[in-house]
This record gives C-alpha cells, structure tokens and sequence, in this order.
C-alpha cells in the first residue's frame, strides 16, 4: 500500500522492519492465544476443585458449627481430607453468619489452623490492595488476635485499609472493638456521604445500642446525628424515639426532619402532637417529613384536620405526603379527603381525588362520595380527574 | 499544484499517521483498562453486596422500560425483573404507542387496573393515555402513551418514577439478579456519580432459562461472533478507561443508572436525537460543568445486561447506521465544547478522542480501502509491502483484542466452556475478512444521511426469550 519512498534501499529497510514486526507479531498472537486457553483450562479446572473442596468441606463441618464439641477435630479431619484453603473458607464464611459461643469456636479453629497468622503475613503488605484482602479475611476470622491486628490497622495510611478495619471491629462486635471503629470513623470521617451511610447502617444492623448511646451522648456532629439517627430508625431501634421526639424542637431542620422521618418509621403515637405542630414548620422539607410520618401513626380529628390543612400547602411535595398520609387513616382519612373534594381549592381537591383513588373504601364513605359527584360533574376543570376517580377499581363501583 | 504523485504521497502519509495514532490511543486504552480493571477486582468483596442487601445504605431506584411491539419478549422479561435482588425499587414500563397487542399482553398477565396519573409533569411528552398498577405486583407502574420514540417514552417514565435512581433498560434485556444492586453499590459510595453503565453482553447463544440466562455460550455464527468480540472489547477496553479519565460520554441504553435529579435538571432524554443515550451523557457533562458542580460518570464492569443483538445484516448495518448519525450529531450539536478548557477532560480529550478516532475511524479506513484500489490502478501499489502492512494491522488488532479477552477471561470468567473462548479467538481473525469492511463503509455512508430525521425505533428481528413455564429444558437463543 505504500509506496517506497526515499530509494529502494530505505525502501527495503522499512520492508524489512516491517517483516521483522509482522513475525513479532505474529509470535505474540500465538503466544496470547495459546496462555488464554491454557489459563482458563487450568483456571477452570482449578476453581471447579476449589468449589468442589469447598462443598464437602460445608457438609462435614455444618453438624459441627452450629453445635457439639467436635469442632476442632472435625475441621483436624476436614483439613487432612480437603486442604486448607477449602476449609479455611468455609469457616470464615461461616462465621459472618453464626453469632455467639459458636463464633468464637470458629475463631479458635480459625487460629488453630494458622488463617490468622497467613493473613497476619499479607497485611504486612506494602501493597494496600493486599492489606485491604487481609484486613477483610481478618474480620471474618474474628478472635483476640485478629482483633488486635483490626485495632492496629484503623491507624493504616490507605483509607480503605482503614475502611476495612473498621468494618472488621464493628463484626467483632465487643464493646471495644465497637468503641474503636467509632473513634477511629471519627478521626477520619469520610467525605463521601455515601461511605458514612454505609457505616451507620452497619453500625445500626450489627452495634445498635452502641450506636444509640452514641448519638444520645451527642457525640456526632448534626451532619453524623442525621445519619445515625436515620440508620437507627431503619432497623426500628424503638429506644432511640426519646432522642427523636427531643429533636423535633431542634434549630436545625434538617434534624427536625430527620427526626420526624424516624417517629414515623417507628409509629410513635406519643410524639403525635408535636408532628402536627411541624404541619406548620417554616421549611417545607420538615412539613413534607412530618406529613409522611402521620401515615404510619394511626391518629385522631387534630392530626386529620392539620393534614387535611397541607393539601393546600404551596409546594407540591408537602399536599402529596399528606394526601398520601391521609389515604392511609382508612376511613377517617378518607372522610377528610372528600370534604376538601367539595372545597373551592382545585389544587387540593386534585391532590385528594388521586389520594382517594389508591384508597380502598367502606360503603358508607363511598355513598358520601357519589352524594358529591354531581357537584365534580359540573365542574369542568374537574372532569379528568374524575375519569380517573370512576376507572378506579372499588371507588365507585 | 498538485499533481497525482503528491496527492498519491499524501494520502499515505495520512493514512499511515492515523494508523500509528489511532493504534496507539488503542493500546494505551487497553493497559490503563488493564491496570483499573485488576484493581476493581481487588476491591470487590463479597460482603460488599451482602452488605448493600442488608442495610439500608442502597438507595432505591426506579427502572424504567421502554417498550414498543413488544409482545413476544415483554412478559417473560418483566418477570425476570421482578426477581431482582433488590430491597427497595419498581419497574415503570412505557408503552409507547404499541401496534401490537403489547398493552393487552400486559393487561391480562399483570391483572392491571387504572390510577390517576397524577404527579408533576417534570418534562414534557407525548400525551399519555393511562397509567395502570398491578393487583399482583405493587411495585409494577404501565403507562400507555401515544407513541414519540424511545426518548420520549423514558421521560414519560421519568415523571411518573418515585425514586432519586432510575434504570434504563431496553424491552428485550434481560438484567442479572445482581446487576442492579452492583451498580446501585456505586452510587452509595460517591455521591457524585451522577451515570453509571454497567457491560452489555450477547445473549444470542445463550442458554436461558425463566428469564436468567443459566449458561453463557459463545455464538456460532461468525457475523454474531464478531459482534460479541466488539462488546467484550468496547467495554472492557474502551469504556473502562475512558471512565477512568471521566471522559465517558456514552452508558448504553440497554442498561444504564443514572441520578434522576440530574437528568431532570438537564432536561431528560431528547427525543429529536437519534442515539439519546449519548446525547444524553454529554449533556450530563456539560451541565455540570456549565454549572460547576463535581458529576462522574463511570462505568461498572461486574452487572451484567443480556441483550439479543442483531442476527440479520440488515438489521446490524441499520443499527450500526443510526450509532454512527447518532455519534455525528451528538458531537456537532456540542461542538462548543470541543477542545474547550471549560468543559474540563471531556472537552480537552474525549470530544477530540470521540470526533477524530470514532466518528472519523470508519471514513479513514474506507479511504484506505480505496486508496489502495487507487495505488494499485496508477501503478504504485508494491503488493508486497501492501500485504505486509495488513497483515500487520490485522496483527495488531487481534493482540489487542486477545488482550481484552484476556482481561474478560481472567477477571470475570463469563464463558465456562473453552470452546467458548476458541470461538471467540477465531472470531479475531475472522472479523477482517468481510465483516469490518462492510461496517467501515456502511459507518462511512451515515455521513451522508446524518441530517436525515429518524425519530422511530428500529426494528430488530427478535426472538422470544423464554416461556414461563417451571421446569422446563433452557431455551438456547439462535445463535
């Protein structure tokens, strides 16, 4: 394709280069070609018998981690048989799951075999990829001298090393590890909010009443109560509902909704009056959050009137929670809903016409609502969402 | 003035630089993919995605599915999207003016009953019709709409979606169970992610069952195989280091996350383009620059998305058509920000990457085609050396892509079967006989019609993946 330029002798220079590259080439194909099958048939071949190992490993040593005495000599047997790797995983495994006595025989057994001190080797690693595996696998070893080696590694140059660890202490799960891992995300908060949301929600799911203490004591900044807060009401921690309530009347909205977002999860009928109060709220965020909350919390006339209020509130987020709050008070919602259906405001009368559509209804609420259709009839304006209201199943037919 | 001979030379040395450099460019990628990849599969950890299931620190996401005519694959593939490993989302499919009987499919299998459409109309579309939610399913939302193209189908989408994630995917993919939960898993740990993609995979081959597909299998036709070879090597190459440099500018439409608020802000898809889900990424990047706020779009190289690719030659040079206008259009309609400081890297390298190396690739390997047509006929052509410098070329290529496979086999092991990976290796070879060619021209002749409006969907000839029925054999897809 090219023309020689520049004589036939750099002509035939470039030809030869050429010739050269082409054979090298040619030689690397072969070569990637070949160690791509070799690799996957020796890798295959090597996973499937881990995998295998791994299996028989599980079903000999399942009797044993959930109860009896044998577990040491049975993992003695499990070894002989299977090798170590096979069984080392199984137990680690194992132990992110089991909780209790038989986790710390896990552990034993764990350091038994020497795990520990192999992982203790690879997180000396001056590569942290390799600090961040061992740091892992030492968190689900567990025991004292795993412990020990988590507690050094909070203080690792790497933030995910240090990451790891403090997952690795919050498994453990005993008061010190706990107290560390909190110490340690404190020092060094992350300044991703999505690696300290994951931390709350860990720490909420394994440590919750160390969490809980935490946040009562007013150890966390308003930026880290939220999310502590929030993670606490996930997994419903019911103690934490003092703390919240005293938040409704907090200076920052942010926590004042928080707060009320949490009351709500946890269905705190005794902070009631203080969520209608945030009905009113200067933020719009706090209303909508306290609007939301109502509908988890079966309530009386003031909540459903103050709610029934918000379906004229200004901005969209706050009339839909609390028609969407509403439609959940059965019967009583209901009601309030088709009496802001006859009312003159079109915003809040849409708001609660599609509220009233998701809702199911009791005869007597039904016949209300067909008493007031020829007055929706006749209004225009009202005509699609009243479409809407008649296709719903069990509305009106 | 310029004669034959200087054109002649010219137009080797043209060629010849642009060779060296795209080249070039082509094994950089690879070795950056190389070294990022290795290092993502590091990091993974199994207790992450435990982790993610277990707590609350995913956020919910909404997916949104477009669908038009799609009778045959819509029921079987909703299915498999209701059993995603996910704790908190719902599936909003858009009918978008179906033909068929798409929307009466879904009735019946879905026992659907109508709502009021109620919320906030955040960006325009075609009317909508209805919305309807599932007795059976309380996170399924259909919309019926009248029909505006894809794009205008995922906005419709978008305004009616509950959640602060959505999911593109299209009617025919089919996700894996975890797929979403490991994009999703992105998003919890920087919250400057604004897109995520995740790697598309051919499902042509394959063997499925109930909507999961149980054994991966190479195609068995070349032109299907080709078409395989080019995934595994543009996403794993070329996505993942392009993400790396925050240049990414497409997250394919078959799968892709993104952060509803900041698609809203930007105005949502737009239907008068022809590939909106670059369209739509740059957009992403010029927004966020425009207003100075931190936006990453990365690409996730461990959730998978099946999708059935196109069987047929005319379908494949159809689509390969509307990508290569799409591409055109995107960057001409964002020319502004083309080796534009303010625009940051994706002005500086991934618009000239995209322009000079994607969009221009094809013309110049046509050119070269003919010109060699030309050598030869002003008698200038050394055959010999012509032949040499293919088969260089050629060479090249498969190294290139041998590595990737290397990189797919090593890291993520989708194929179990070693006939498998032989296929695909003879696929690398095969592709320069035929297949490349016609694709460089047809890419070549989208220059020509790139002003032509094209609003529509494709059409793709499709199979019906599976029937839901228990306990039945796989269904191996045509391939």
């Amino acid at each position: 394709m090219i023309a020689t330029a520049g004589g036939p002798v750099a002509g035939a220079t470039i030809f030869t280069v050429l010739a050269v590259l082409v054979l090298a080439l040619g030689v690397i194909v072969a070569a990637v070609c070949l160690s791509l099958m070799i690799h996957h048939l020796v890798s295959s071949h090597r996973r499937l018998r881990h995998a295998a190992r791994m299996r028989r490993a599980a079903t000999l040593l399942a009797p044993y981690l959930v109860g009896g005495n044998d577990l040491p000599q049975a993992v003695g047997e499990a070894r002989k048989r299977l090798g170590d790797r096979a069984v080392a995983d199984v137990l680690r495994r194992a132990r992110t799951e089991i909780k209790g006595p038989r986790a710390a025989a896990i552990s034993e057994a764990l350091a038994e075999m020497g795990e520990v001190d192999r992982l203790k080797g690879i997180a000396a690693s001056r590569r942290a990829w390799k600090r961040m595996a061992a740091i892992r696998g030492l968190g689900e070893c567990g025991g004292d001298e795993a412990q020990q080696l988590l507690l050094s590694a909070v203080r690792d140059p790497d933030p995910v090393v240090r990451r790891a660890a403090r997952d690795g202490l919050l498994a453990d799960g005993r008061p010190d590890s706990i107290q560390a891992a909190i110490g340690s995300f404190l020092e060094d908060v992350p300044k991703r909010s999505g690696w300290r949301r994951e931390f709350y929600a860990r720490m909420a799911t394994m440590a919750s009443p160390a969490l809980l203490e935490e946040t009562v004591a007013g150890r966390f900044p308003p930026a880290e109560e939220k999310l502590a807060m929030e993670a606490l009401g996930d997994v419903r921690e019911m103690r934490v509902m003092s703390h919240a309530r005293a938040r409704l009347s907090a200076s920052d909205p942010e926590i004042r909704a928080t707060a009320a977002r949490v009351l709500g999860k946890l269905g705190d009928t005794g902070s009631v009056p203080a969520l209608i109060n945030l009905l009113d709220d200067s933020e719009w965020y706090v209303r909508a959050s306290a609007a939301r909350a109502l509908e988890f919390i079966p309530v009386d006339e003031p909540a459903l009137d103050a709610l029934g209020k918000r379906l004229s509130d200004s901005v969209w987020w706050v009339r839909a929670d609390a028609a969407l709050s509403l439609a959940g008070q059965g019967e009583a919602g209901a009601n309030v809903l088709i009496t802001v259906m006859e009312g003159e405001d079109k915003y809040a009368r849409d708001t609660a016409m599609a509220a009233i559509a998701r809702t199911g209804l009791t005869p007597a609420t039904r016949r209300r609502l067909r008493d007031i259709l020829p007055k929706l009839t006749a209004d225009p304006e009202a005509a699609s969402s009243l479409a809407i209201l008649q296709a719903a199943p069990g509305v009106l037919r | 003035m310029i004669t034959l001979d200087s054109f002649l030379d010219v137009g080797q040395l043209v060629i010849l630089i642009y060779f060296m450099s795209i080249n070039t460019v082509y094994l950089s990628f690879t070795l950056i993919a190389f070294s990022d990849l290795i290092a993502y599969r590091r990091r993974l950890w199994r207790g992450d995605l435990r982790a993610v299931l277990g707590e609350s620190a995913y956020r919910p996401i909404s997916i949104l599915v477009p669908a038009h005519n799609e009778r045959e694959t819509i029921v079987p593939n909703l299915r498999s999207l209701m059993a995603l490993g996910y704790p908190e989302f719902e599936i909003v499919v858009i009918n978008d003016g179906s033909s068929d009987d798409t929307m009466a499919v879904l009735q019946q299998a879905f026992s659907l009953f109508p709502v009021p459409a109620a919320g906030r109309v955040l960006i325009r579309t075609q009317p909508v019709r209805g919305m309807y939610r599932s007795l059976d399913h309380p996170n399924l939302v259909v919309l019926d709409k009248e029909r505006g193209g894809k794009s205008d189908a995922l906005n419709a989408g978008l305004n009616v979606s509950s959640f602060p994630l959505f999911c593109s995917i299209d009617a025919d993919s089919l996700l894996e169970s975890d797929a979403v939960l490991r994009v999703a898993r992105a998003f919890a740990e920087d919250e400057r992610i604004v897109a995520a993609g995740g790697i598309i995979r051919v499902l042509n081959g394959s063997l499925v069952r109930e909507g999961r597909v149980v054994e991966a299998q190479a195609p068995q036709k070349p032109m299907l195989l080709c078409q395989s070879l080019e995934y595994v090597r543009g996403f794993l190459t070329g996505r993942t280091t392009l993400a790396e440099l925050n240049s990414l500018l497409i997250i394919s439409g078959a799968f892709g996350v993104f952060q509803k608020d900041a698609v809203v802000r930007a105005g949502g898809y737009n239907p008068d383009s022809v590939c909106e889900d670059m369209e739509l990424v740059v957009r992403l990047h010029r927004k966020a620059r425009e207003e100075k706020k931190p936006a990453k779009v990365i690409f996730v190289p461990d959730p998978i998305c099946w999708t059935q690719i196109p069987s047929d030659w005319r379908s494949l040079l159809r689509q390969r058509d509307r990508w290569q206008r799409g591409l055109l259009e995107t960057i001409w309609k964002h020319r502004r920000m083309f080796l534009n400081p303010k625009y940051g890297s994706v002005g500086l390298f991934a618009m000239p990457y995209y322009l000079i190396f994607e969009a221009l690739g094809p013309l110049v390997e046509s050119f070269g085609y003919v010109f060699v047509v030309a050598l030869w006929y002003f008698g200038r052509l050394e055959t010999s050396f012509a032949l040499l410098f293919f088969l260089f070329a050629i060479l090249y290529d498969i190294v290139l892509t041998g590595l990737a496979l290397i990189l797919d086999d090593l890291l993520f092991r989708r194929y179990e079967r070693a006939r498998d990976l032989a296929r695909m290796i003879a696929a690398s070879f095969i592709a320069y006989l035929g297949y490349r060619q016609v694709l460089a021209f047809t890419r070549s002749f989208a220059f020509l019609t790139v002003f032509r409006r094209k609003r529509h969907w494709g059409h793709i000839q499709r199979t019906a993946v599976s029937r839901p029925q228990l306990g039945t054999q796989p269904t191996s897809l045509p391939g």
